[in-house]
């Protein structure tokens, strides 16, 4: 006789992480594999941007606590009574993101003074600089993926897929700002390389296939926590999001746009931004599904394993 | 070292629920007309699970104090902590940010989000512990168990009442294969 689950509770019932999160890890993300791709793309509008996401996602982090006036009081606390948690993903978030932030505003306030401040200049357009803004925002990314995966109540989101999904989803993202920024105006549209389009598309495959792979795979076997997320996600109240959302036009979509530049070799103004948006659309409604999906585990079926 | 552990008796549990009252009366009174959102359930510490394979069982579940709880780990200030003088799960107020990173870490589902102060609430409540620390008591659960369902105490002192059912009985503890080494003991037999 299968057992009849009676004690199933969804993270969102239960912790509250919902629509403010989803908006927090998307635009962390944008921010994050935004600033590698600002290597190649050194513009002041990508800088702004990126700069924008990451302040935004600071104050949404924020919004979402339930003691928010706390926090100076909390972590100077934790801080000089030695207790702040260097090993909690959550903890060196926080550092990752305030450095990060400290990063993008020199390189905006670079574009501000348009390199005429020499010393800033020197420091802002540098390689090296530019490389370490590379490695912290993907390590910004990265964070983001390991605070939902470490979470250990939520087996849907124990598993290493979903640091890789987003730093896929992320790049998307970094893909999507520089066909909008290139795509802004008729005479930097000759811009957009065939490279660029190839990558975007490359990364549009793999972060379907990688998607798929992961709801497969806690749908089928998943402890039975993963799998009722799973099949909340794909056959439940989410699937309409996730099908059409997320598949459909916030990756499918955007492959399809780039496959058709590929074979055709024409850039489509129309079709690209349209891809872009919906690609960036896509990459925070994935996140939202994946949190609102998240179930605790019913102990009335796993308790005396 | 003091390592205070729980025990619930399934064998000797009757489902009367006094635990769950008493849990909510003692240690949030002030929420004696309101639901613990988080539950849809009483803003108790002690959650109700119902099991229905071959015959119809109870679960009652709180806080396991783990022994490595995936809580404390993922708390970014330290709020949440073990008490080196007593091995229970503890959380200190005025460290705590409300990210409810610990709610989402732990596999029992055993924290429950305060409607008003935004805590993290569990096992053990302020009058639970003011009862334990400076009276040398018991928990309300374990007092007004009518089965004698419950115990608490000290599972490194072999003399402790907690110790002796232990050896006396059969008993197993829950989602041990998540490696958190819980002190909760559910009693499944003599």
């Amino acid at each position: 006789m299968t057992p009849l689950i009676h004690d199933i509770y969804t993270q969102e019932q239960v912790a509250g992480w919902g629509w403010l999160i989803a908006i927090f890890l998307w635009l962390a993300g944008i921010a994050g594999m935004g600033s590698v791709a600002y290597y190649w793309y050194r513009k002041a509008s990508m800088a702004y941007t990126l700069l924008i996401s990451i302040m935004l996602a600071l104050i949404f982090v924020i919004a979402d606590l339930t003691r928010p006036w706390n926090v100076p009081n909390a972590i100077l606390t934790a801080l000089v009574s030695g207790t702040y948690n260097w090993y909690s993903w959550m903890a060196l978030g926080i550092i990752l993101l305030l450095i990060q932030t400290l990063l993008l505003l020199i390189v905006s306030a670079n574009h501000v003074f348009k390199g005429r401040m020499r010393s800033l200049a020197l420091i802002a357009e540098s390689k090296t600089y530019l490389i370490i803004l590379g490695f912290f925002g993907f390590l910004v990314t990265i964070y983001s993926g390991f605070l939902i995966s470490q979470a250990s109540g939520i087996s849907l989101w124990n598993t290493p897929a979903i640091p890789i999904l987003w730093i896929l989803s992320a790049s998307t993202c970094a893909v999507a700002l520089i066909e909008i920024f290139v795509s802004a105006s008729p005479e930097t549209m000759s811009e957009i390389k065939e490279t660029g389009v190839r990558i975007g598309f490359s990364i549009d495959v793999f972060e379907i296939f990688t998607i798929l792979a992961f709801l497969y795979t806690a749908f089928t076997i998943g402890t039975v926590g993963a799998s009722l997320g799973a099949e909340k996600i794909l056959f439940g109240e989410l699937s309409p999001l996730f099908w059409i959302g997320v598949i459909g036009l916030g990756t499918l979509y955007p492959a399809m746009v780039g496959a058709y530049t590929i074979l055709t070799r024409k850039i489509n103004r129309p079709l690209i931004i349209s891809a872009a948006v919906l690609a960036l659309i896509g990459a925070l409604l994935l996140r939202y599904i994946i949190l609102v999906g998240g179930v605790y585990e019913p102990l009335s079926t796993s308790a005396f394993t | 070292m003091t390592r205070y552990a729980h025990l619930w008796d399934a064998s000797r549990c009757v489902g009367c629920g006094a635990c769950i009252v008493a849990c909510v009366s003692a240690n949030h009174h002030d929420l004696m007309n309101s639901d613990n959102k988080s539950w849809g359930w009483v803003a108790s510490n002690i959650r109700r699970v119902e099991v229905e394979s071959f015959r119809p069982r109870i679960l009652l579940l709180q806080c396991q104090h783990c022994d490595n709880p995936p809580c404390v780990h993922a708390c970014p200030t330290g709020a949440s902590y073990i008490d080196k003088s007593d091995g229970l799960v503890k959380i200190d107020p005025n460290k705590c940010i409300g990210c409810r990173y610990c709610v989402t870490s732990c596999p029992y589902n055993a924290r429950w989000v305060h409607p008003v102060t935004g805590l993290p609430e569990k096992c053990m409540g302020d009058t639970c512990l003011y009862i334990v620390e400076k009276l040398g008591g018991k928990p309300v659960c374990v007092t007004v168990c009518p089965a004698e369902a419950r115990d608490f105490g000290d599972i490194d002192d072999p003399n402790s009442s907690i110790s002796i059912r232990l050896r006396q009985s059969r008993f197993i503890r829950l989602l041990e294969s998540k490696g958190t080494s819980p002190k909760f003991f559910v009693v499944v037999g003599p």
